[in-house]
């Protein structure tokens, strides 16, 4: 292991303030856009072999979750039409290959031809006239779309589009608005988008279909969505991302205003999940997000630009809003709420408009004061798009205001161990040249003592992390000791000793490497100032001796604090609970009245009644000895005296009791 | 109400044909049983300091509770059956080493 530079506390600290920030909801970044893609850009290859059904699927998937990601879209046209075109013709085609083969078509600009078509959409009325599932209707209406939108189908008529939309109607669950798969199946979000989609392509392929059936379905589905948490709504779904893109696919082809809340609900969900593993999930978060970004109130979302900002003249807040899937958004209301220190909250600036950096669309910035002091702050930030549509967007930014730190009055002394200074040593400033000065060599009984101040700027400053590393030069080992700030917070200090170095490094080295490293969220850089080399006696050497008469510093004992005990009265109340069920053994035995008189009568029974009893009083009585004063080897001799008498005294007695039991019996 | 009272007075007159050797040991029973409570209502209402002390105390309860149940099943006359092997005066001389026996290490515990 090397020697953790002081760049290194800097990036500890940045990571802090990274993680701040990705604590809130993020749309997409660069690098999460480029694992996308990555993961959707290996184009599977057409073999003869090949299931047309699944490879159209795949490629479909793919050249649609690249067109959303503005990346260049190398669909293989010649293989893709071969396919499709094949797939279309085949007298084995399902309607879901039919599907996925139609709109390939159209993405990759083949041209349909005009049988495979024909028996294609055949196929698709078919399935619209005879099945009762939804996920057939939606291929069905999806694949006769594709066609008429490349003029090779005239589409539906009204009647069969009414004939649909109403059938449609009947699936609707009043209470949740959300539509059941089919008659008597269970009711999902993935059905009621894919619902949702199929009144579109009604819409388009046949004109305008039973509009009032249409408009209460909508109307529904609306309103559900408003009502419950999409979490709940969605329980039935197996595969909730497919079922949060399906809906929102199906809420932006129709007229729609869903709740905002529910709609940012729908995207945290799928922002969550940005890191998929699989081309469907990918296909899913993907559709989902550019069907959310296309709708009129669309949730926003602030992200910062820059969270680091150096304290000195020309400091700004930058921030960037953008859609659910990054696209910035120009010409936003955007408004700093409040900027207030992280660690006490008072805030040092009100409400200011942001304004629009020219020539950076969706990045809005405000200046910061000029007395602003470095640390870390919060800034509260809203943006409203100017047609006021879309909810206002809130985020909570973290903004660490940096100044140069610097070392003051840095001073090595050699104490002895009472703490007495035996030597001070000269330290080149700043720490310059100090690899070259000459070794500090620290006996057994002494001890290093390093003093400094802190300084941003011209200031007096405290840092979060202010150490000194130790490195052995042989080993590689380091160890930290961390300096100290006074009361007055105005200088540190670190104390190296002998034995607390080997105490952490052991004895392999004697010669190490120091260096006091200073870093902070409010410094623009770490420090990281080197001392002489320090050498240590070498192990088993004579330790210093220290002066004679010198008194050694006093031992303080450090006693653990005593448990609280309960008030007196409590304690007295609860003793006399403990009593109680004396009490009440004494006026239940009243009540039961036992007698005595199957006590013995014979003088050895007596005898042996009398020594039984006493026995176990004894041996009650040595307990409570055992307990106050005697220790266990003490008691068990006793015991074992005492137990023998009991033992054939309670012999006796239970031997003539069982005698006289049977006699009688 | 009326129910769980003629329940009440049916068990207070089948308990009266209990033998009284057996009725002296549920007093002791319940005294256990009281004594259980009041230091596990003592843990709960104040605290558990001194702990070792509390579970020498509340074990020493709940144990003599369970060797005087024990007892009480082997003296029963319902149940001479299932012990037919074991004479009164066995199971009386068990009750007393076993007591003796937990006693001790209660006292171990107590601190």
């Amino acid at each position: 292991m090397g020697l953790p530079s002081a760049a290194g506390l800097l990036l500890l600290v940045s990571a802090l303030i990274t993680a701040q920030a990705s604590a809130q909801v993020q749309p997409f970044t660069p690098d999460q856009r480029q694992a996308l893609a990555s993961l959707v850009s290996d184009w599977p290859t057409a073999g003869a072999e090949v299931d047309a059904s699944l490879w159209l699927r795949k490629v479909f998937l793919q050249a649609a979750t690249l067109q959303i990601l503005q990346r260049p879209a190398v669909v293989p046209q010649a293989e893709t039409c071969r396919v499709a075109t094949r797939a279309l013709g085949s007298e084995q085609l399902s309607l879901e290959a039919g599907y996925y083969a139609a709109q390939l078509l159209g993405v990759a600009g083949c041209t349909a031809p005009s049988n495979s078509s024909k028996a294609a959409a055949g196929l698709a009325l078919a399935s619209l006239g005879s099945s009762g599932a939804v996920a057939d209707w939606f291929h069905a209406t999806g694949l006769i779309t594709a066609l008429q939108a490349m003029g090779a189908h005239p589409g539906l008529s009204r009647q069969q589009a009414d004939d649909v939309t109403a059938r449609l109607h009947k699936l609707v669950e009043p209470k949740s608005g959300v539509l059941r798969a089919g008659a008597g199946k269970p009711a999902s979000m993935a059905t009621t988008g894919r619902a949702l989609s199929i009144l579109a392509d009604l819409q388009a392929v046949a004109g305008s279909p039973a509009q009032q059936a249409a408009t209460e379905i909508v109307a529904a589905v609306v309103k559900g969505l408003g009502r419950a948490s999409y979490g709940g709504a969605a329980a039935d779904d197996l595969d909730k991302l497919e079922a949060a893109a399906l809906l929102l696919q199906g809420l932006a082809r129709v007229p729609s205003q869903p709740n905002p809340l529910k709609l940012g609900e729908l995207a945290r969900l799928l922002l969550d999940n940005l890191e998929v593993g699989t081309l469907e999930d990918a296909y899913h978060v993907m559709v989902g997000l550019d069907a959310l970004s296309s709708m009129p109130n669309a949730p926003l979302f602030i992200t910062s630009l820059q969270p680091f900002v150096p304290a000195f003249a020309q400091a700004w807040v930058r921030v960037r809003v953008a859609d659910a899937v990054g696209k910035p958004v120009h010409g936003c209301h955007v408004t700093m709420l409040q900027l207030a220190p992280a660690s006490n909250g008072k805030p040092v600036a009100g409400k200011a408009a942001m304004v629009e950096v020219e020539g950076e669309a969706g990045v809005y910035a405000w200046q910061l004061p000029a007395a602003t002091e470095p640390g870390l702050y919060r800034v509260s930030v809203e943006a409203v798009v100017k047609d006021a549509v879309s909810p206002a967007a809130h985020a909570e930014l973290v903004l660490a205001v940096q100044a140069k730190l610097s070392v003051s009055e840095l001073r090595l002394e050699l104490e002895d161990a009472v703490g007495r200074e035996v030597h001070r040593l000269a330290l080149p400033a700043a720490g310059q040249g100090a690899a070259a000065a000459a070794p500090i060599s620290l006996a057994q009984a002494q001890q290093l003592k390093v003093s400094f101040g802190l300084k941003a700027g011209d200031q007096p400053a405290v840092a979060q992390q202010v150490v000194v590393c130790i490195l052995g030069k042989r080993s590689g080992d380091y160890a930290f000791v961390p300096a100290q700030p006074d009361k007055t917070k105005r200088q540190y200090t670190a104390v190296l000793s002998a034995s607390a170095i080997e105490k952490q490094l052991g004895t392999k080295d004697r010669r190490f490497q120091a260096t006091l490293l200073v870093g902070d969220i409010a410094a623009d850089a770490a420090l990281s100032i080197p001392f002489p080399d320090l050498l240590l006696p070498q192990s088993g050497q004579e330790p210093a001796k220290l002066p004679s008469g010198l008194a050694k510093p006093e031992i303080v004992h450090q006693f653990r604090q005593p448990d609280k005990r309960p008030p007196v009265a409590v304690a007295v109340l609860f003793t006399g609970l403990a009593v109680t069920p004396w009490i009440v053994l004494l006026g239940a035995l009243k009540v039961v009245q036992p007698s005595m008189k199957g006590f013995p009568t014979t003088r050895r029974q007596v005898l042996a009644a009398t020594g039984f009893h006493g026995g176990i009083v004894l041996i009650i009585g040595l307990y409570t000895l055992f307990w106050l004063h005697l220790n266990l080897l003490q008691t068990l001799p006793v015991l074992g005296l005492l137990g023998l008498g009991t033992a054939v005294a309670g012999h006796t007695l239970l031997q003539g009791s069982a005698n006289a039991r049977l006699k009688a019996a | 109400m009326d129910r769980l009272s003629s329940i009440a007075q049916s068990f207070a007159s089948e308990y009266k044909k209990t033998p009284v050797k057996l009725r002296v040991i549920d007093c002791f029973i319940l005294y256990a049983a009281l004594t259980a409570l009041v230091q596990f209502a003592y843990v709960v209402l104040v605290g558990s300091f001194p702990f070792n002390a509390f579970l020498a105390g509340f074990l020493c309860s709940v144990g003599f509770l369970v060797l005087t149940v024990c007892l009480r099943m082997q003296l029963d006359p319902a149940s001479s059956t299932e012990f037919k092997n074991l004479s009164p005066e066995r199971a009386i001389a068990d009750f007393v080493v076993c007591n003796l026996l937990l006693f001790l290490v209660v006292w171990n515990v107590m601190g």
